[in-house]
């Protein structure tokens, strides 16, 4: 007696291209994993700095010269703070400041803690004062004049441009970003140009079959999406695996990173869409298989008779 | 057993699908056409020389000559698994020479080919083997599986539905390869040595289902070398020597043969 009907069967049997394809899928969804993580909290990185940078510029006006190396008596402090003030005055009427704040003393205080320690902080250490100033623009704003005029009217302040060295900063994120991107890129290449070869390969280890499929009668397209379909099934079992050896990677160094909590490496969190990006990885990678191993099946085909 | 419909009740040609009839006899189109056809492979020698000929929609013809005469090649040529090298091919009225090769697939599908090497996929069951040119056209699964059972039960394989060709004796392979051939009620039937395995009764059992299917209008086309086969059915056959064809007229009147098998 016959057995029970068994599911539909691809009329090409296993082949190296079999074995070879899920490796290389696992080896290239790993790789396009970690390079599209990299590109993507690099680029919250940049987004977080380029934001936070944009209109911001910080004064820090010294005690005067003459009550350098000693403690912050009274004198000095409002020495100081007269020429804050000039300072202040003198940022709130240039064009296109749109916020001027000194930075409260307990503040400057509470921020350089951590690195001085309790026992020398007291009211008598000499502590320059900052000034934050919020831009609407920082490109309108003429910063080599402000910088002169600032100077003229308080000698001991100094501009801190933040963009000079963020910038820097910046050029090598996006460096970072854009190496990172090249290398998804090349591994999307290397993946077609792998997908192609064992294509290749295994059209001519099935020849006989495409031959007998051509001679019942099935169309170029039919025989490249069967060839397409078992391309994904081979591909996608590879990068399956491929996604679950990098993405416990990825959380952990997301969540080594957050750990630090320090301000610029914390900001290379990946978000909800980078996630499903980093996610999809797998299914994009086998369907782009598929789509080669359809491709590049029809264009063969095109001369067999 | 399986049940042959009558001519009128098939959908000509596939059996599932309908489409254009061809017209009848007296002002019909032919099947197959060769003018002038040569054929040779790569550089060597012609094969096939001048071959002209034609077979009529319902004719049944047996194709004889000895080894390497070039019946395969003509069998290729008509299945259109190998194109002529001189003069004109046509294949149910299309040129195929000229012919776009988009447009092979629709022709071969009303061709079915017994191959002298079976020419089966050894990891697919008899079934799937069979069930292949049905899958070509996109039939559902459940008429699928109905009429290949019934095919193969015909045959003789109804306990060897699933058992892959390397598992199968000779005769058996031979009629797996049979039933894929004929499943989708072909309009042409071209077979390279169909009973060159099989026994003697199994021999008859597989040309009486040739027979009913030229019957209802199919085109047979049988290479062998079986005179013994030839003489008891009775057809004309065109034989091939020298890269020559001759059509010679049938060694007793058809009816005989039929009444025979």
């Amino acid at each position: 007696m016959s057995k029970k009907y068994k599911p539909r069967k691809l009329p090409f049997a296993y082949d190296t291209s079999s074995l070879f394809l899920p490796w290389i899928m696992m080896l290239m969804v790993f790789l396009a994993t970690l390079s599209l993580a990299g590109a993507l909290a690099v680029q919250n990185m940049t987004a977080k700095w380029s934001s936070s940078m944009t209109g911001s510029l910080t004064v820090q006006v010294l005690p005067p010269k003459e009550f350098a190396g000693t403690d912050m008596t009274e004198r000095a402090k409002s020495a100081t703070m007269v020429e804050v003030n000039k300072a202040v005055d003198f940022l709130k009427d240039v064009r296109g400041v749109k916020q001027v704040k000194v930075v409260p003393l307990p503040d400057l205080q509470e921020l350089l803690r951590p690195w001085l320690g309790e026992a020398i902080l007291d009211e008598t250490f000499p502590l320059p004062r900052l000034i934050d100033v919020t831009v609407d623009d920082g490109d309108d704003v003429d910063l080599n004049k402000l910088k002169e005029g600032l100077v003229k009217v308080a000698p001991n302040a100094s501009l801190d441009v933040h963009r000079i060295w963020l910038a820097k900063l910046m050029k090598l994120a996006t460096s970072l970003n854009l190496t990172a991107l090249g290398i998804l890129g090349l591994v999307l290449l290397t993946t077609s140009f792998a997908v192609i070869y064992a294509t290749v390969t295994s059209l001519a280890v099935h020849r006989p079959a495409i031959e007998l499929l051509h001679l019942i009668g099935a169309r170029d397209g039919y025989i490249a999406s069967l060839f397409a379909q078992r391309t994904i099934t081979f591909s996608f079992g590879g990068a399956i695996v491929g996604a679950v050896i990098s993405v416990p990677i990825v959380v952990v160094t997301v969540l080594l990173a957050k750990s630090l909590e320090v301000g610029m490496v914390a900001d290379g969190r990946l978000g909800g869409w980078d996630w499903f990006y980093v996610l999809i990885v797998p299914f994009v990678a086998a369907l782009v298989s598929g789509i080669t191993a359809y491709v590049t099946v029809a264009f063969k085909l095109r001369r067999t008779l | 057993m399986i049940k042959i419909l009558p001519r009128q009740d098939i959908k000509f040609g596939l059996g599932f699908k309908g489409e254009k009839v061809l017209e009848n006899s007296s002002g019909m189109m032919n099947v197959v056409e060769f003018k002038d056809v040569g054929l040779r492979y790569g550089n060597g020698p012609e094969v096939l020389k001048d071959i002209t000929f034609s077979l009529a929609p319902g004719s049944f013809y047996f194709l004889t000559g000895e080894s390497g005469a070039g019946k395969s090649s003509l069998i290729n040529l008509m299945s259109l698994s190998l194109c002529p090298t001189k003069g004109n091919l046509k294949v149910f009225d299309t040129d195929v020479i000229t012919k776009n090769r988009k447009k092979f697939p629709e022709i071969r599908r009303n061709i079915g080919v017994v191959f002298q090497e079976f020419r089966l996929l050894d990891h697919l069951s008899a079934r799937e083997n069979v069930a292949l040119p049905l899958r070509v056209l996109g039939i559902k699964e459940v008429e699928i599986k109905r009429h290949v059972r019934e095919l193969l039960n015909w045959v003789g394989l109804s306990d060897h539905i699933d058992a892959k060709p390397p598992t199968l004796a000779g005769g058996q392979k031979q009629r797996v390869a049979i039933a894929r051939a004929l499943i989708n009620r072909p309009k042409l039937l071209l077979a390279d040595e169909p009973t060159g395995n099989v026994d003697d009764k199994m021999a008859m059992r597989l040309l009486r289902l040739f027979v009913e299917l030229n019957k209802i209008g199919t085109t047979v086309v049988i290479a062998t070398h079986n005179e013994k086969l030839i003489e008891r059915l009775g057809y004309p056959r065109m034989h091939l020597a020298d890269g020559h064809l001759k059509v010679l007229p049938a060694a007793r009147p058809i009816m005989m043969g039929r009444e025979q098998v």
